[in-house]
């Protein structure tokens, strides 16, 4: 399996008015094609801004202190401004957690989607729209509009090579010799239409012509993971995706992309704090805590045999139906303060087993079993264990 | 040969703000009294024959007294010392009214969306200079600042709109800042981020138009409240060339006379103005429930 990216020894900070926020340190993760990986840990712990460094989308008052990132084969912490923009949104997608707020409102879905189309793919596109005005000169017996349509299909070329830009400016005013965008429009709708097809939106052809506040949650969610694989990208990041959606609608929605994923032949990571998600449909699991990695494993091994005292916290959580009153548990404390994290092990303070040594120095990440690596002081204790 | 394609959801969204209009009878209310005035504007040469060789100064009436409605005179005169004609005022006033307001609304609405947008987009540093040489304009009262502007510039109508210009972008500036600084915020400027779409795009695609809604509404209520303005001037006597047929104008020429019973040198004008503000006023409420798709499409 070759890789899709790498960020090795990721430390970034956050200046603020009140001080340094440290909130990733020295992070190291792998992803490989084809797979789902899940990305977990609570709220705050750097799992968004993790994800987002695979595009460089950074706060402005984001400085990286050291490491890279590497995505198919580019550092994308060196690249240029429009080296990423041509990155964002076609190698590397998005879905956000709320759909409702992550979709123009003023805008209509097809307009949306066309927006990402036209950026990524213009020059198939136009030649696509070009193609189809070949095809309709040789069935047009007429020729005044024989005629028309080779004008069109020249400035179809002439635009699509970007060519004459004031030509165009006024022939895209001119009746009839106007309508050559037409056909260009045609196609784009075509591939809209078709990709929320895919999506399993009902009447595709009038959600085109629709506002975000006109559908359902689910629906919304379905339009943005359509915009999400409309240009084919290697990596989709899944922030959250079903957080803000109905506990019905969650489970179809995971389906759906689960099924995409492998029709797009794409690769997912998912950002989330629900448990349950990952057990659904993730590979391999990373679980993060405080701005770093505590461990990393298939996910099997992480519902089976976790190693970190953390991960083992974060499933003993998990309420399970036959649960009443009582019986959900937690893990004690909140998680520190990245202004002013804890010394050493920053799971420390809230942890059952921890020890001297563990408030002296971050452990290091170690490669317990084959694929399963831990940040923990006791995991070769466990190991110990097994072994006697 | 328009394609059904590009014509169809541009029809739908006109349907859907047409009923949005029909809801409210206010609405329909305010365009009808503008487009009264727009009516009088454009017809004035018909319903009152151009004054030789200045259209836009009342011709003179000369009579020591303020002369009552007539025939002759529908709206009466004024008398001394302006021995305006006020029907030939009211009616030319309509259109130096639409004139400055669309001229000095249009020109403080390009200067503040600019100036407020780029402030609003790339902040830091660029903002703080921008915006701290809008405070100087909020600093002063923007009346008494455009009469001293136009003390400095000289007289006439164009020196009005520079001067009222002037005083009226940073209002604009500072909604546009303010509207700009909330979307930007937004997820989805965010998400268009990530799909690639270069900063430029993101702001006149995604920010603008999420922002521009409360801005036109408040174009739509500076157009009535510049007239007041202008008729503020007009009455004080500063600024317009005298004649010129101006609302304030003629109601200053109204002011010694209304204790001897000339009512109708104040009274016409005074409708004329209470009109077109109200119209405006009413307008910028029917544009806000159209310009959002929301409210647009919320009772469909």
């Amino acid at each position: 399996m070759s890789e899709i990216f790498r960020i090795k020894n990721l430390t970034l900070h956050f200046v603020t008015f009140e001080g340094t926020v440290k909130a990733l340190e020295d992070v190291n993760l792998t992803m490989f094609r084809g797979e789902t990986l899940g990305l977990v840990g609570e709220t705050g712990c750097g799992k968004t801004v993790t994800s987002r460094s695979l595009m460089r989308l950074m706060a402005p008052n984001a400085r990286v202190l050291k490491g890279e990132v590497v995505f198919d084969g580019r550092n994308v912490l060196q690249l240029s401004e429009e080296e990423l923009e041509s990155i964002r949104g076609k190698e590397i997608s998005m879905v956000f957690q709320e759909p409702m707020r992550a979709l123009n409102p003023t805008m209509t879905f097809g307009d949306q989607i066309a927006e990402v189309v036209m950026l990524h793919f213009q020059k198939e596109m136009y030649h696509k729209a070009m193609e189809v005005v070949t095809e309709k000169l040789k069935r047009s017996g007429n020729s005044a509009k024989s005629l028309l349509l080779t004008v069109h299909k020249r400035l179809l070329s002439l635009e699509a090579d970007n060519k004459y830009p004031d030509l165009l400016q006024l022939s895209s005013r001119v009746p009839f010799l106007k309508s050559y965008r037409d056909h260009l429009r045609q196609i784009v709708k075509e591939r809209i239409v078709d990709m929320l097809k895919q999506v399993q939106i009902p009447n595709p052809q009038g959600v085109v012509d629709q506002y975000p506040h006109e559908l359902s949650g689910g629906m919304r969610q379905r339009a943005m993971i359509a915009m999400a694989l409309a240009c084919s990208p290697k990596l989709v990041i899944a922030d959250e995706p079903t957080t803000a959606l109905d506990v019905t609608v969650q489970a179809r929605i995971l389906k759906l992309m689960q099924e995409l994923k492998d029709r797009f032949s794409t690769s997912i990571l998912l950002v989330t704090h629900n448990l349950g998600v990952v057990s659904e449909i993730c590979d391999r699991v990373a679980v993060m805590y405080a701005g770093t990695v505590v461990e990393l494993a298939d996910v099997v091994t992480i519902f089976r045999r976790p190693l970190h005292p953390y991960t083992r916290g974060l499933i003993e959580a998990i309420h399970n139906p036959g649960d009443v009153r009582g019986d959900l548990r937690e893990i004690k404390g909140t998680v520190p303060s990245l202004l002013n994290p804890p010394k050493g092990c920053r799971f420390s303070p809230r942890c059952d087993s921890s020890k001297p040594a563990c408030k002296q120095e971050m452990p290091k990440t170690i490669e317990v079993d084959k694929g399963h690596f831990v940040a923990c002081y006791l995991a070769g204790g466990v190991i110990a264990g097994n072994n006697s | 040969m328009l394609s059904k394609e590009e014509l169809g959801p541009r029809l739908k969204e006109a349907r859907f703000a047409i009923y949005r209009l029909k809801a409210n009878p206010l609405s329909v209310l305010g365009i009808a009294i503008i487009l009264s005035f727009v009516v009088i504007a454009l017809l004035a040469p018909i319903l009152a024959s151009p004054n030789q060789p200045d259209p836009y100064k009342t011709p003179k009436v000369v009579s020591y007294q303020p002369l009552p409605p007539s025939q002759e005179h529908l709206f009466g005169t004024s008398g001394m010392p302006g021995y305006s004609d006020i029907y030939y005022g009211v009616i030319w006033g309509t259109r130096v009214s639409f004139m400055l307001a669309v001229v000095i609304v249009g020109l403080a609405l390009s200067i503040g969306l600019t100036i407020g947008s780029v402030a609003g987009y790339l902040g830091g540093k660029i903002d703080e200079a921008l915006m701290r040489g809008t405070d100087i304009f909020f600093a002063l009262p923007s009346l008494l600042l455009a009469m001293v502007l136009i003390s400095v510039i000289g007289r006439g109508t164009m020196v009005v709109v520079t001067a009222l210009t002037i005083v009226w972008w940073p209002g604009f500036a500072r909604l546009i800042r303010a509207e700009i600084l909330r979307v930007k915020q937004s997820l989805f400027v965010e998400a268009a981020r990530a799909m690639g779409i270069s900063e430029y795009t993101i702001l006149l695609k995604h920010v603008i138009p999420n922002a521009i809604s409360p801005v036109l509404i408040l174009a739509s209520l500076d157009m009535g409240r510049i007239v007041l303005s202008t008729a503020a001037l007009g009455f004080l006597g500063v600024g317009f060339d005298p004649g010129t047929a101006e609302w304030g104008i003629i109601i200053s020429e109204g002011r010694n006379w209304l204790l001897h019973g000339a009512w109708w040198i104040t009274v016409f004008p005074g409708i004329a103005i209470l009109a077109y503000v109200l119209g405006w006023n009413l307008l910028g409420d029917a544009l806000r429930d159209i310009l959002d798709p929301r409210t647009r499409r919320g009772m469909a």
